[in-house]
């Protein structure tokens, strides 16, 4: 039980702080941000099921308790990775890169004024005659090692290799589409 | 501890079981699938945790003493929790650009592709329609004449999403 708590209340804690760094932040990595806040708030996970584990049978019945702290610790360290995981994901999806959310909001902010498909293959810069969000990518992935730029073109690093046979292989298993 | 590896194990189960749906069945509302496939489950868990041995036959008798309503609580809050992470990880492989620009590359003859070619194998065109073409599928947008609107739906996630940049300080 106090395992449950404190890996929900760790999580909270972790919410709070992003929300409010991510206000001072001016940069685009907001990973970092989560990456840092996450490793940051370990140690209060660690002290809250220290304190909630030592005092939680004044607050319910023995039973409830785990009995080994280090099993209750592990329930902790788990809730509370994964909550942040989902919470760095929905950030991700939904508010700080997402390309389908983008959309529908800028749809929302012009309603009831319709949006065709031109209009918004312009704001990814097709008239320009190029693909914004692939050059993005193609830029970043060259410098953080995962694509090397050739004569011939683009190619794929050892590791990128590795990861792309790894995505291709999940993808055949689950039978999904191209992506993209 | 008990709880933590039955989840763990019902969360690989329910897994192997959407491979085996996805590729048996020919599924497009993939979300559906999951939650459907999902729900069921949780009585099982329940039902499992209640009969199954207290120690699974591998654990420590220290580590293996929790009542059993708590037991069947955290067990079902960890599944749950794992199946999202699931679920995210699913749209991680299926979704991303970045993937799809490997996989194009991976394709390609010597596996190199011009930055002209990687637009003519995924082009901006497609990136968007398909973008509109998952939208109006989920019913979020309904488009006449190449003109779209958000639907009732389509609102309610808008401004979730909306309320989420506003939150997090993002512009919009």
């Amino acid at each position: 039980m106090s395992g449950l708590l404190a890996g929900t209340g760790s999580f909270g804690l972790f919410g709070l702080a992003c929300l409010a760094s991510l206000r001072l932040y001016c940069g685009q990595n907001y990973y970092k941000i989560f990456a840092w806040v996450y490793v940051a708030f370990i140690p209060v996970l660690l002290a809250l099921q220290f304190y909630l584990w030592k005092t939680g049978s004044a607050f319910w019945p023995a039973v409830w308790q785990e009995p080994a702290r280090m099993a209750d610790l592990l329930i902790a360290f788990m809730l509370y990775t994964l909550l942040v995981h989902g919470f760095w994901n929905f950030a991700h999806g939904a508010a700080l890169t997402g390309f389908s959310a983008g959309i529908l909001v800028a749809m929302r902010k012009r309603h009831p004024q319709p949006l065709s498909v031109a209009e918004a293959l312009d704001w990814y810069g097709v008239q320009q005659g190029e693909n914004r969000a692939v050059l993005k990518r193609l830029e970043q992935l060259t410098r953080k090692g995962y694509l090397i730029n050739t004569p011939e073109g683009f190619g794929l690093t050892p590791l990128s290799r590795h990861l792309t046979q790894s995505v291709y292989f999940l993808k055949k298993i689950f039978k999904m589409g191209v992506g993209g | 501890m008990k709880a933590v590896l039955l989840a763990f194990v019902f969360t690989l189960l329910w897994i192997a079981l959407q491979a085996v749906l996805f590729n048996l069945f020919e599924a497009r509302h993939r979300s559906k699938w999951m939650l459907y496939s999902f729900v069921p489950t949780l009585p099982l868990l329940a039902w499992v945790y209640r009969v199954s041995p207290k120690q699974l036959g591998c654990l420590p008798a220290a580590w293996s003493q929790t009542a059993n309503p708590v037991g069947i609580f955290t067990a079902t809050v960890l599944y749950i929790v794992l199946a999202l992470t699931w679920y995210q990880v699913y749209f991680y492989i299926d979704r991303p650009i970045t993937f799809r620009m490997f996989i194009e590359i991976f394709k390609a003859p010597g596996q190199r592709l011009t930055r002209s070619q990687l637009d003519q194998v995924y082009s901006l065109e497609f990136m968007v329609q398909k973008r509109f073409d998952d939208m109006i599928r989920n019913g979020l947008v309904q488009c006449t004449d190449g003109l779209c609107q958000l639907t009732p739906k389509g609102q309610s996630l808008a401004s979730v999403f909306n309320f989420s940049k506003v939150l997090f300080g993002v512009k919009s």
